[in-house]
């Protein structure tokens, strides 16, 4: 595979490391590794959605340097201290002793405190580098999370999982998903959604599974792939991935429903997977694998054709009725996980 | 135990502790693996890093070295077991430091920091994703078998991609945290072209 010698040269011009050290040369370069390093830790402890307004945070090339008038500033010794503070806007300097001055309600001009720093600022989802008045947008990798630093990454599959549901799938604010709807009310998927379905969590997985690799569509048997293969790395397990949708579904052209799906549907994935995880035992023998059966359920409580908006207690109807499994796979089989349920809400009117 | 390997996993987990918490073995071998290919980048043999590489199944990179030594700090009390991975124990960051100061290994972490600068910027997951495309791991997903990594045709298609980015960075700019960002930034767009055809 070789290079795409433009793609390259446009995307080396967009990346704000890049920015720092045509401003700063290496000092410039060593700011932005604490700067980068500080602001994982703050966000730890600090939501950037829960901030009003905006965060700013700056390393200065030297901490002889002050942008911003120190005695005005809180100083925070350890991360955890961010915990304490709500509210916003924030200005934050990262000093060479590991700490932090906080300044609340200040609005400096990040442009110019980049004179003699490196400044990072948050605004709107929206994440900006500055270097001696110039500007570069950090990209943005998953649109789900406000922060590309503050993406989680998770250990288990379940966890995984589990955030999937309450970050993405819920008001669908996955990019990828919400290209499975047919309008904007999301009461009925377009037809044939379940491959946007599976390139949102597969895409999800691969950037937050900590130790494995994500793979969509993975063949188990002869006639079958499997939804999504994830593969832990040096060790033996293996998690095959089953996703079904409940709800209806519209053809994009004539708006008439082409498919509905019961609880029933669920119960046919079920089946699907245990079959699956039949096959594959004879294919990977030496595999220890898990099955999980993933449902996105978008059931709506007396939706006609003709609907275009829903009342809430139809809407969110089925939010909390779960799926009557029998056989219940996972409670005979040790292969086999509880299986997790997406309610997708609609906007209701 | 192989010297370079134990000093290499030692600074890797020295250096991504703090930032992602405890570091898992395979995380280990990533950054070891991403340390030798910027090494190749800088111009050096690959015969120079000390221990090689092998390709596994799954498409991640495998060092035996690395394996060996990651053992044997754990015997040793040198490296600690946390919840979310490994860290380093108070005689293991003295040894690390110790280790460091060597004539020997002072060009080694060069490249493990520039590798572990990436995951500041970018989830370790997208990292272990970009380097997936990179030309030696892509030939072992494409033939779906375990095999050692950076043998001659790896070494001639990384340098051409090497060149291109070279052309595109400068190669007036020291830190390899630079080209490391921007190469598997463009890696990570490749995958997701990938998955999308």
């Amino acid at each position: 595979m070789s290079i795409d010698l433009e793609e390259m040269r446009d995307l080396v011009h967009e990346l704000y490391v890049m920015m720092v050290i045509q401003q700063h040369g290496s000092p410039g370069a060593a700011a932005l590794k604490e700067l980068l390093a500080a602001l994982h830790k703050i966000y730890r402890w600090l939501d950037p959605e829960a901030v009003r307004d905006r965060v700013v945070v700056f390393k200065a090339l030297s901490d002889s340097d002050q942008p911003l008038a120190h005695n005005k500033a809180v100083r925070v010794q350890r991360p955890e201290g961010f915990a304490q503070h709500e509210g916003g806007p924030f200005v934050i300097q990262v000093l060479e002793s590991g700490e932090f001055l906080l300044w609340k309600e200040e609005t400096p001009d990040p442009a110019q405190l980049s004179a003699v720093a490196v400044v990072y600022e948050y605004s709107s989802r929206s994440e900006y580098f500055f270097a001696k008045g110039e500007r570069r947008k950090a990209p943005k990798i998953d649109a789900a999370y406000a922060s590309v630093f503050a993406i989680p990454a998770f250990s288990t599959l379940r966890d995984a999982l589990s955030a999937y549901g309450t970050v993405m799938a819920r008001l669908s604010t996955c990019e990828i998903l919400k290209k499975a709807w047919f309008g904007d009310n999301r009461l009925f998927f377009k037809a044939k959604p379940e491959a946007t379905m599976r390139r949102s969590l597969a895409q999800f997985l691969a950037s937050t599974l900590r130790d494995a690799e994500v793979r969509p569509e993975q063949i188990v048997d002869e006639t079958h792939p499997v939804d999504i293969k994830v593969t832990w790395m040096l060790s033996n397990r293996l998690a095959l991935i089953e996703i079904k949708w409940l709800g209806e579904s519209k053809d994009e052209t004539t708006g008439k429903v082409t498919t509905s799906y019961s609880a029933s549907r669920a119960r046919d994935g079920a089946k699907q997977l245990a079959d699956y995880l039949d096959a594959n035992r004879e294919r990977a023998s030496e595999r220890r694998t898990r099955g999980y059966l993933v449902v996105f359920d978008a059931r709506r409580r007396g939706l006609t054709e003709k609907a275009t908006e829903i009342v809430r207690d139809a809407g969110l109807y089925y939010a909390d009725i779960d799926v009557p499994y029998d056989p219940k796979y996972h409670e005979q089989r040790v292969d086999f996980d509880e299986p997790v349920r997406f309610f997708v809400e609609p906007k209701c009117a | 135990m192989s010297p370079e390997a134990a000093f290499d996993s030692l600074a890797i987990i020295a250096r991504l502790e703090p930032t992602i918490g405890g570091v898992l073995p395979s995380e280990v071998h990533l950054f070891a693996y991403l340390a030798c290919l910027l090494s190749l980048y800088s111009g050096k043999p690959v015969s120079d890093w000390g221990y090689s590489f092998a390709g596994t199944t799954e498409g991640s990179p495998f060092g035996a070295s690395v394996q060996e030594a990651l053992t044997a700090l754990r015997s040793s009390g040198d490296l600690v077991e946390h919840t979310t991975g490994l860290g380093l124990s108070n005689s293991g960051r003295q040894e690390y430091e110790l280790l460091r100061d060597l004539h020997r290994n002072s060009a080694r972490e060069e490249f493990i920091a520039g590798g572990c600068s990436s995951a500041l910027a970018l989830p370790v997951p997208l990292v272990r994703t970009a380097i997936q495309k990179e030309p030696a791991l892509r030939r072992v997903t494409t033939l779906a078998s375990a095999r050692p990594l950076l043998e001659r045709v790896d070494v001639d298609a990384l340098h051409e991609q090497f060149n291109a980015l070279a052309s595109v960075v400068g190669t007036e700019i020291r830190d390899v945290m630079v080209p490391a960002i921007a190469w598997l930034s463009y890696l990570v767009r490749v995958a997701a072209t990938d998955s999308r055809s």
